[in-house]
């Protein structure tokens, strides 16, 4: 569903310029859920930027859906859902006004964005603050709007970027239930974290992005058989001592 | 956590609603979100609640404080004895009833003898508490006066004035106006005379003015006054004292005058004063603006700062607030974003001018001020309405260049920092405007922001004329598609929107791939340039008005091909446009040249009957002046070869106008709308640019230009290609061109039409025939050509 091939972006011009992604390639299937997992300024955020199409890639290309992103970046953009951690929320609309905009934004009718809102805020357990303005809104309770933006126009993909950022125990438990249901309903899931103990709970894939490069991927299981290691924290202690990829064996 | 979601489902690839309802539901949240934020409820409302009854206040408060410094003025004059001090008080009264005197049978004779519109004029002056000067009977000399006595000002043997009645003072005749409130004078005296030195006392400031009286003798009578020689001191460094030096002096001289007089006719009773000098004052043809002149300013900037918060917030907040991301992610263009913002920006801007014009109003009715500040007329509906419409053009436009800079930047402290400037060189053109000989005519009323600021003052002095105030409209309305389009550019751009390592100048950057029509955004940035560039290169043209007429065409000629065919083929160029697409530049059906010959010859009559047309419905007159200009233009180009006239003004304009109005342009709108609402807008502008820029403009050419710029933009979409609509407008433009050049001939052959007479029955049907041959031939014959891809809906 989710095509990712030879992905580049380079910043700047010249002596200046720094490669943020490095001919970055991967693969996501229906009902399947990718780790993209790196340090801080390792790529993630830039990579899952040119999937959804704000970022325009140096070079390289994205396909979702046999579409290219390059091509068709509006028909893209519909199929897509984002969360990110670091979104905000309009301080003076309320949770319904919110999702009903985007609902309207992604061309939904008003009769299908009250019944999607109406489906999300059961789903999502917003009923209680439905109505209340963002800015009086706990953090939890902001994320979770977060997510149920992400899923307001019912997209097949679904990119999250540092989604447990900044939450207590229980409002990541809530969106490692967000990420399950999505993986129920056969979405094309990528989530970018460093949070790498949750990302093992989560997550189907990884990929393991160093210096905007991916050096390894796979399943856990085939991760333990190249690296000899049991966690991922511990294969990326190894990668961050290696000077260069070249000792991580790429 | 039951899931509610579809099985991996795939989203529509296009919107189910259309683009009317998204654009008013982004519109719709922009506005909420601002309208609810209490910040911008404070600049919106409260300002103009606070700001004007206060600045009310101020301008009474020092009105007032003005009339009250003139009428508590009080002089200290300082003399050596008491009979000194009687016998100046006795003289300053007299002196002071003669002028009173002389001043009411100056302005009756005035009354008498001037005019209307003198009379009013000394009214005036006596309502402003002017009243007529008499320096004119008396000659004053100024200079240092020395050689006075010495002694000290021992004690003030005068009592409160206001308490008594005989105190040495002269109170104020005309209490119920304070305009023609007089000075007080207190006569100090020394308790002994031979100690008093006049020139410390005044130097001092003590006094305001030393006298000293040497009388020979005197009984107190002034009718029998003794010659007496007076030396006045005043000190020079204080303006008090040698106003009162002059107050003194001038009673004096009217005393000593009068006496004289009435001493001479005593032995002569018909001598007159030799030179008798009755002043007058008229008004300025500059207004006194004062208060009045900073109103638009006043007006204005607290209009635009209604949308500078919502600017900021809308834009740099967005991405300050993290929530800039998730928007530009929805499958809309940023212009539509963009667009969304500017309508909330522009609204609360809006209502921020309305609520001021509001509280304007309701301050100066509150405070009586409205004759003091608009006349007699006061505020007037057609005031408020002429001062929104004004608003309303210059909301349209400062919305646009708060969004270009708010976009430009990453948070509310750099656009804070981009505002500033703006906000203070905005204060520059308003200041300007004070300064006398600054009119709205001419190059002046293309200049952005000193135009809007013209107008309004102009509006507030209801001195509004019409072509200028047309000229300063379009053309802001022109900067503001520029401005907009700049802010198109730059919202939510790689740099902006993500805080990429993106440069501004990534903005300019070509495009790596070819398009085949201009995008809007190029479309509209081009335009906004090209009206100024041709609004500045037609006053150039009428600065050559002494040259050759040969040459002023052929100048005019290079122009138009310099704007028209070269301007937007480098942005072509620049952007990478498909030359063939752009322009139009596609081989048409043979069949429909015919078509195109017959509507070009034949279109003439009609265009010409709707200048008439504009003219009787009073949308435009062509005054006797502006018909002595054609007749004396057309005379001169007698002796211009009919060819070159065909080629400067038949085929040049044909062929570029064309290009660009037709090519240019329509493909560009084609490309984002429909056929008609791109054919008609097409038209307007070609109607707009033949009023606004052409030599001697005119409204009486809207119309029909407009009409016929729809008709090429149909045959353009119809045919889809740009050379039968030019071949049509270059047969329009030379048969007129033929027909004037002949005019006399075919007059005295019996054809023709004189000036703003109706065409003959016969040549209105032959044309309204051909015309219509021509539109159907064309719809017939291009009835089964498909459309392009891009060519959307039937026409």
């Amino acid at each position: 569903m989710i095509s990712v091939q030879k992905l580049t972006r380079i910043f700047g011009e010249g002596d200046d310029s720094v490669v943020a992604v490095n001919e970055l390639s991967f693969q996501v299937a229906p009902g399947e859920v990718y780790g993209l997992l790196g340090a801080n300024g390792a790529g993630k955020t830039t990579t899952l930027r040119m999937i959804m199409g704000l970022l325009s890639p140096s070079s390289g290309d994205v396909e979702i859906l046999g579409q290219h992103v390059s091509s068709h970046p509006d028909r893209i953009k519909r199929q897509i859902g984002l969360v990110s951690a670091s979104a905000g929320l309009y301080q003076w609309l309320t949770p319904r006004e919110i999702l009903e905009f985007f609902a309207g934004g992604y061309g939904l009718t008003r009769e299908e964005a009250t019944a999607q809102v109406a489906r999300l805020a059961e789903l999502m357990d917003l009923h209680r603050f439905l109505d209340r303005r963002s800015a009086t809104l706990s953090t939890g309770q902001k994320q979770r709007v977060n997510l149920a933006r992400a899923l307001v126009h019912d997209p097949p993909v679904v990119l999250l970027d540092e989604p447990t950022r900044g939450l207590d125990v229980v409002g990541s438990q809530v969106v490692f239930d967000f990420v399950r249901t999505l993986r129920e309903a056969r979405k094309a899931i990528v989530v970018c974290t460093h949070q790498l103990d949750e990302a093992e709970r989560l997550c189907d894939r990884f990929g393991l992005l160093f210096r905007g490069q991916l050096i390894r991927e796979g399943t856990l299981t085939e991760l333990r058989e190249q690296t000899g290691r049991q966690s991922i924290v511990e294969m990326f202690v190894d990668l961050l001592r290696a000077p260069s990829k070249a000792e991580v064996g790429v | 956590m039951s899931t509610g979601l579809k099985s991996n489902s795939q989203v529509s690839e296009s919107p189910k609603t259309n683009l009317w309802y998204r654009s008013r539901l982004f519109a719709q949240k922009e506005l909420r979100e601002t309208l609810r934020d209490r910040r911008t409820i404070i600049t919106l409302l409260a300002m103009p609640l606070l700001l004007y009854p206060l600045l009310g206040m101020v301008f009474r408060f020092l009105a007032v404080s003005q009339l009250k410094k003139t009428a508590g003025t009080e002089y200290v004059v300082a003399v050596g004895t008491e009979v000194e001090a009687l016998w100046l008080k006795t003289a300053i009264d007299f002196g002071d009833r003669v002028l009173e005197a002389r001043a009411a049978r100056a302005a009756a004779e005035l009354r008498a003898l001037a005019p209307a519109d003198s009379t009013a004029t000394v009214s005036n002056n006596e309502k402003n508490g002017e009243k007529p000067s008499t320096e004119g009977d008396v000659s004053i000399s100024t200079g240092n006066r020395s050689g006075l006595q010495s002694g000290t000002v021992a004690s003030d043997n005068t009592k409160n004035p206001e308490k008594s009645s005989d105190s040495s003072e002269s109170t104020p005749t005309d209490s119920e106006s304070l305009f023609s409130a007089k000075p007080r004078m207190r006569i100090l005296t020394a308790n002994d005379p031979a100690t008093l030195n006049l020139n410390l006392s005044v130097a001092t400031l003590e006094a305001d003015l030393g006298a000293k009286v040497e009388l020979q003798s005197w009984d107190g009578s002034v009718e029998v006054m003794q010659p007496a020689l007076v030396r006045l001191t005043s000190n020079r460094d204080s303006m008090t004292s040698r106003d009162a030096q002059r107050y003194v002096e001038d009673r004096l001289q009217a005393a000593s005058t009068s006496i004289v007089l009435r001493q001479a006719r005593q032995y002569n009773p018909g001598i007159r004063m030799p030179v008798r000098i009755t002043l007058d004052s008229v008004a300025s043809n500059q207004k006194s603006r004062g208060f009045l002149g900073l109103l638009p300013l006043v007006l204005l900037l607290m209009t635009v700062t209604g949308g500078v918060y919502p600017a900021i917030d809308l834009t740099a907040g967005e991405r300050e607030r993290d929530t800039l991301e998730t928007l530009i992610a929805l499958p809309v263009s940023r212009v539509h974003l963009l667009l969304a913002k500017y309508v909330a920006v522009f609204t609360v801007t809006l209502l921020t001018g309305l609520v001021n014009i509001l509280a304007m109003t309701a301050t100066v009715y509150a405070l009586q001020m409205e004759t003091q500040l608009f006349g007699e007329n006061g505020i007037s509906i057609y005031l408020g309405l002429s001062l929104l419409s004004i608003l309303i053009v210059f909301g349209l436009f400062y919305s646009a260049v708060l969004l270009a800079l708010t976009s430009a930047s990453r948070s509310f402290k750099e656009a804070q920092a981009y505002l500033i400037p703006l906000m203070l060189m905005s204060i520059a053109p308003g200041l300007v405007i004070l300064l006398p000989g600054w009119h709205l005519e001419g190059l002046i009323s293309g200049i952005p922001l000193v135009n809007m600021l013209l107008l309004a003052r102009d509006v507030f002095e209801g001195s509004v004329q019409i072509l200028p105030a047309m000229v300063a409209v379009v053309s802001t309305l022109f900067y503001a598609a520029c401005a907009l389009t700049l802010a198109a550019r730059i919202f939510g751009t790689d740099a902006i929107a993500v805080g990429s390592r993106g440069t501004w100048s990534d903005l300019w950057k070509r495009p790596s791939m070819e398009s085949t029509a201009a995008p809007l955004s190029t479309a509209l940035f081009t335009l906004a340039l090209m009206f100024p560039l041709y609004f500045f290169a037609s006053g150039v043209l009428n600065r050559t008005a002494g040259t050759a007429p040969a040459i002023r065409l052929m100048t005019g000629g290079g122009l138009t091909i310099l704007l028209f065919g070269l301007f937007p083929l480098a942005i072509a160029r620049f952007r990478r446009l498909n030359l063939s697409g752009t322009w139009q530049l596609y081989p048409p059906l043979s069949r429909i040249w015919p078509a195109a010959i017959i509507i070009g010859l034949g279109t003439w009559p009609w265009v010409y009957e709707l200048v008439l047309m504009t003219q009787q419905l009073g949308i435009a007159q062509i005054d006797e002046d502006r018909l002595k200009q054609v007749a004396d233009v057309l005379e001169r180009w007698k002796a211009i070869p009919l060819a070159l006239m065909v080629v400067c003004l038949g085929v040049i304009p044909g062929v570029f106008e064309e290009l660009f109005f037709r090519g240019f342009l329509l493909s560009s709108f084609r490309a984002v709308f429909r056929p008609w609402p791109s054919i008609i807008l097409c038209g307007l502008i070609f109607g707009v640019f033949h009023v606004i820029a052409a030599e001697g403009a005119a409204f009486e050419r809207l119309l029909p230009s407009a009409t016929l710029g729809c008709l090429l933009a149909w045959i353009a979409v119809r045919s889809n290609s740009v050379f039968p609509g030019m071949l049509a407008h270059v047969l329009h433009n030379s048969s007129l061109l033929v027909i004037a050049h002949y005019r006399d001939e075919l007059s005295s052959m019996a054809i023709g039409a004189s000036q703003q007479e109706h065409l003959p029955g016969l040549w209105l049907l032959i044309s309204a025939a051909a015309l219509l041959t021509g539109v159907i031939w064309i719809t017939f014959t291009t009835r089964q050509k498909p459309m392009t891809s891009h060519h959307l809906g039937d026409i």
